[in-house]
């Protein structure tokens, strides 16, 4: 239906005069025109008619069923989902303090004695027993026995001991060398470096004269020390290494 | 000549009086205060039925949705600033919920509904309007409900969200657009047309 005249700008605004949304000069002006207008108070009717027909259908079926049970079911329901969410466990573990301290405590112990252990690895002394693994290592790793020197010639029988150990390699004359040199240039040239003992048959032909040479040095010196001015010639019978591991070495 | 003031001073609850008790209760739920949570429910039970079974029109349906409703409120409580009143808030929580389950039970049990003409033909004709003779004038009454049901539910949701909203529940424009979360010019042309579909439904009376 299309609305001519004055009634098309009410019509706009006539639900909102039933539903008492106008403003008071408003509300005034529409109350006039319905006064006036037929058609529109049957349109206003209508309006009031659906809202009347709602409210009345809405009356039948608006017997509530008994709800003295949802406040209670709700409530409890409520409080149970309210009991279980981690917040509510954080507070309890939060009121229960004494865990807090035992487990920190127990942490802190923790990590104490670990600090502690460490500290003694790191600064504590060597072990001191050779059968103890890091003793046998240290064994293993150090070229150091005990030479055992059995010598012929004037002194038959005469068993020299003298201490292996690894040493660089001096280039000075042999007279102005110290025993211990001396004994330290034989090894390097006897004892190979992963402590097997060469035979000074197996040599080569210059190293064999070095070692002997050497040989001779140091029974002179030896001798010469025990105060014996003659030296005479000492015939190597055969040397021995003593160290965890005998290694046999037969002299030609 | 100055008469004086002969009206009485009456106390009226105004707006903010409305929201600070409104917060007071809320405060007090939200500290798990039992006393207080039991009142809201008891106070707000009545309205959130009513008005979830006006918008689902099924009375189990509409129990259902509100103990959700009221769950709903207490999991929100935290977010309840008080902007509006407390009634207008819960509304709009029964129109989101109701929204979701409307979706939802449409989905599922469209193909279950029964049409009107089924209906009839199993349980006979609908009464004669015209019949209007006093020991049928109650059932007829009832007739006219079940037409106004029928007609309502044929809207879709946020037509009758709105209409019940104001025909029913009686609130203003401007609730009803906090309530729906939309502006007073979409209440106001939404409950225009569910208006005129309802007429259309019920046969322009």
């Amino acid at each position: 239906m299309t609305i001519f005249g004055e009634c098309a700008a009410y019509r706009e605004d006539l639900a909102a005069f039933v539903d008492a949304e106008l403003t008071g000069a408003e509300r005034l002006r529409m109350a006039e025109h319905l006064e006036r207008c037929p058609a529109c108070a049957v349109e206003a009717e209508r309006v009031q008619n659906i809202g009347s027909l709602l409210r009345t259908a809405a009356g039948e079926v608006a017997d509530a069923p008994p709800m003295s049970g949802l406040a209670g079911g709700v409530v409890t329901r409520v409080h149970a989902e309210s009991a279980q969410s981690w917040r509510a466990v954080l507070g309890r573990g939060l009121d229960d303090w004494h865990w807090f301290i035992v487990g920190g405590g127990s942490v802190a112990a923790t990590f104490v004695s670990m600090l502690f252990v460490t500290a003694l690895l790191i600064f504590g002394s060597k072990p001191v027993q050779g059968d103890s693994l890091a003793g046998l290592m240290s064994s293993l790793q150090s070229h150091t026995g005990t030479l055992l020197v059995e010598v012929g010639g004037s002194k038959t029988g005469q068993v020299m001991q003298v201490g292996a150990g690894t040493s660089s390699v001096l280039v000075m004359p042999l007279s102005l060398m110290s025993e211990q040199d001396l004994v330290a240039q034989f090894m390097n040239l006897v004892v190979s470096k992963h402590g097997d003992l060469l035979s000074l048959g197996s040599m080569p032909a210059g190293a064999r004269r070095d070692a002997e040479e050497l040989l001779k040095q140091l029974s002179a010196r030896r001798a010469g020390s025990a105060g014996r001015s003659d030296s005479g010639r000492l015939d190597v019978v055969r040397i021995r290494l003593l160290t965890s591991v005998s290694v046999p070495a037969l002299m030609p | 000549m100055a008469t004086g003031s002969f009206v009485k001073p009456v106390r009226v609850l105004t707006w903010p009086d409305a929201v600070s008790a409104d917060w007071a209760l809320v405060q007090q739920c939200a500290a798990g205060d039992e006393v207080a949570c039991t009142r809201l429910v008891t106070d707000h039970q009545r309205m959130v039925y009513q008005l979830s079974l006006h918008l689902l029109g099924d009375p189990q349906e509409a129990l259902d949705l509100s103990q959700e409703v009221f769950l709903r409120v207490f999991r929100m409580l935290r977010h309840f600033r008080g902007q509006s009143t407390l009634r207008t808030w819960i509304y709009r929580i029964v129109i989101n919920q109701a929204s979701n389950r409307q979706r939802w039970w449409r989905r599922r049990h469209r193909s279950q509904q029964v049409a009107l003409e089924d209906h009839t033909a199993a349980h006979g004709e609908l009464p004669d309007r015209r019949e209007t003779s006093s020991p049928d004038r109650e059932f007829q009454k009832r007739e006219t409900s079940a037409l106004v049901w029928r007609a309502l539910d044929r809207l879709p949701f946020d037509q009758r969200a709105v209409i019940v909203l104001r025909e029913i529940e009686g609130l203003s424009y401007e609730e009803i657009a906090t309530s729906l979360n939309v502006a007073v010019g979409t209440v106001k042309s939404r409950l225009a047309r569910a208006r005129e579909n309802l007429r259309d439904g019920l046969g322009a009376r």
